[in-house]
């Protein structure tokens, strides 16, 4: 409901500016790739993004793009939760021949807060695995979730 | 409450020795959470090349010391062309203070106002008028966007834009563009705050010190030092990184980029930070990880403090390439919340180029810039007449694209950088 409301008032303001971009995944990919800004999820749906994350997920998976923006679109989709948006991060994490190591590590991360507690056992997977960053990835997203768990 | 501040109409030059910074550096390492181990501990420094004048300013930093043994309020100059006015305490209530005075001097460049306090609160100069007229206003008529632009949305579209960035501690420069100017005489000023719980805000109550930096004379050409701080992120650290390609090659674009507008990279220190930083999960809030790394900076040595760690994480999702602890950063702030910039070297892969950008960029953040245009904001741009507009900027460091490694800086980008108090004219 925030965020309806966020993305009316939003819509109305870029509106009243005249400053619309027509979203595309193009939009989309300027916005993922800033330096420095953290969109909103409501930010990322007014200029391209949809619900389910299929836009995010073709960032992520297209190796024309840069390691920066795949890397962005992995760590958002942690805001998108679809069955699309899980089984597409699962195939991140787990593809070990990734040259961007970095992938798998943002796609654990966000899968990790998707699934809250139900991820537990594929971090404690990875919390033995071979990768030392997969490893401490895990150490951290175990500790986020149980910190949710708490509040 | 009124703090009526004073001037002094001759203006002295004093070299000091660095107690005050030594303080600070005392007291950062008394964090036992965050202090640097003894047996970690590895700085090194690194002389600019051989051209550099002998006596260049390699540590003379903005000393507040002197001006604490002479009481507030008096202007004490350490550089020539350089000086601080320590104002005091202000007290804010319910997120604002009353007006309050200070002159400054004649030949007045630019200057810049600090402001301290507690570290769950965001401060702001929230009026400021001067010779010149109005120079931050409180008054801007509010608009539907204007819940994206900070706790401080007036101040943010006033004439001389400011913005509050970190908690703990806030900088401001003026001018920080061609449309407005400074000069010298009296200024009155008050300033706002915000308290930071969680993702909420609140007015801020309690008392901060204020102290205002400035320059006089003009200068065409400036030096800063650098600061690098290695927690292992990248296999990285004080011993390995002089010999790294890939540091290094990030160096000559930084070196490059601030060339442009006459601004050269002078000593360059190495140090050794904690690998609890390695993975940055936490940017705000009291105690937040980003600020506990700004405070290692050493408070001995002044200029543009860089902190390479593996990645920078928003805790609720998403990551960034690089934050800057400041649009301005403070000057004098070693140890300090906003005293340096923070990069990500995952996010630049092993590309130099692309990491010596994210430096270049966050530097400029740190030295007064804002991004040419905002990627999340369409029809947000700088105040800055002479920068590209829109994705024309992809050509400017300071589009905030992590793809475009745009290298140019404008004459006016040049001259906010310059006078940053940071930066030592030449």
């Amino acid at each position: 409901m925030r965020t309806a409301t966020f993305i009316l008032v939003l819509s109305s303001a870029l509106l009243t500016r005249g400053a619309t971009a027509e979203p595309n995944i193009e939009t989309l990919a300027a916005a993922v790739s800033s330096i420095d800004e953290l969109p909103t999820k409501a930010q990322l749906l007014l200029l391209g993004a949809d619900a389910e994350g299929r836009a995010l997920l073709e960032l992520a998976n297209d190796d024309k793009r840069s390691a920066y923006t795949r890397m962005r679109a992995v760590s958002f989709l942690a805001w998108f939760d679809s069955q699309k948006s899980r089984d597409g991060l699962v195939r991140l994490l787990e593809d070990e021949r990734s040259p961007v190591e970095e992938l798998r590590i943002q796609a654990l991360r966000s899968l990790a807060r998707l699934e809250g507690s139900y991820g537990r056992a594929r971090l404690e997977r990875y919390l033995r695995g071979p990768s030392v960053p997969l490893r401490l990835a895990a150490e951290r997203a175990m500790a986020a979730t149980a910190a949710v768990r708490a509040e | 409450m009124k703090v009526a501040a004073r001037s002094a109409s001759v203006l002295r030059v004093k070299r000091r020795v660095h107690l005050f910074g030594l303080s600070l550096l005392l007291a950062a390492c008394g964090d036992e959470v965050h202090s640097l181990d003894a047996g970690t501990q590895n700085d090194a420094t690194v002389a600019p090349d051989a051209s550099t004048p002998a006596d260049a300013d390699t540590g003379a930093g903005l000393d507040a010391q002197g001006a604490d043994a002479q009481g507030a309020d008096v202007p004490v100059v350490i550089d020539p062309g350089t000086g601080r006015i320590d104002l005091g305490t202000v007290t804010l209530v319910n997120g604002s203070s009353e007006s309050f005075d200070f002159e400054l001097p004649s030949e007045l460049d630019s200057f810049m106002i600090v402001i301290r306090g507690a570290e769950d609160s965001m401060f702001v100069v929230r009026h400021l008028d001067g010779p010149t007229g109005t120079l931050v206003t409180p008054d801007i008529p509010s608009e539907f966007l204007d819940v994206l632009l900070g706790p401080f949305p007036s101040q943010y579209k006033s004439p001389n834009r400011v913005v509050a960035q970190r908690e703990g501690i806030s900088a401001a420069l003026f001018p920080n563009n061609p449309s407005v100017s400074v000069g010298a005489g009296s200024y009155t000023a008050s300033l706002g705050g915000v308290r930071v719980t969680g993702q909420q805000t609140a007015p801020a109550s309690g008392t901060v010190n204020v102290e205002v930096f400035y320059k006089v004379g003009s200068a065409s050409s400036g030096r800063i030092d650098v600061g690098l701080y290695f927690s292992g992120a990248g296999g990285l650290s004080a011993d390995s990184a002089p010999a790294s390609p890939l540091m290094n090659a990030a160096l000559e674009k930084l070196r490059t980029v601030y060339a442009q507008i006459d601004i050269e990279i002078g000593t360059v220190s190495y140090h050794d930070i904690s690998s609890s930083y390695q993975t940055i999960s936490s940017l705000s809030g009291p105690g937040n990880q980003l600020n506990e790394m700004f405070k290692l900076s050493q408070a001995a040595q002044r200029g543009l403090h860089f902190f390479f760690v593996d990645r920078i994480e928003s805790p609720l999702g998403g990551v960034i390439g690089g934050v800057a602890g400041g649009l301005p950063g403070p000057p004098s702030g070693q140890g300090t919340t906003g005293a340096g910039v923070a990069v990500a070297l995952a996010a630049a892969n092993g590309d130099a180029n692309l990491l010596g950008h994210v430096m270049s960029h966050e530097g400029g953040h740190w030295l007064g810039l804002s991004h040419t245009t905002e990627s999340l904001l369409p029809g947000i741009e700088d105040q800055l007449p002479d920068t590209p507009a829109g994705q024309a900027g992809t050509s400017n460091v300071m589009y905030p694209d992590g793809n475009s490694t745009g290298a140019l800086l404008s004459p006016n980008q040049g001259s906010v950088m310059r006078r940053h108090l940071e930066t030592v004219s030449r």
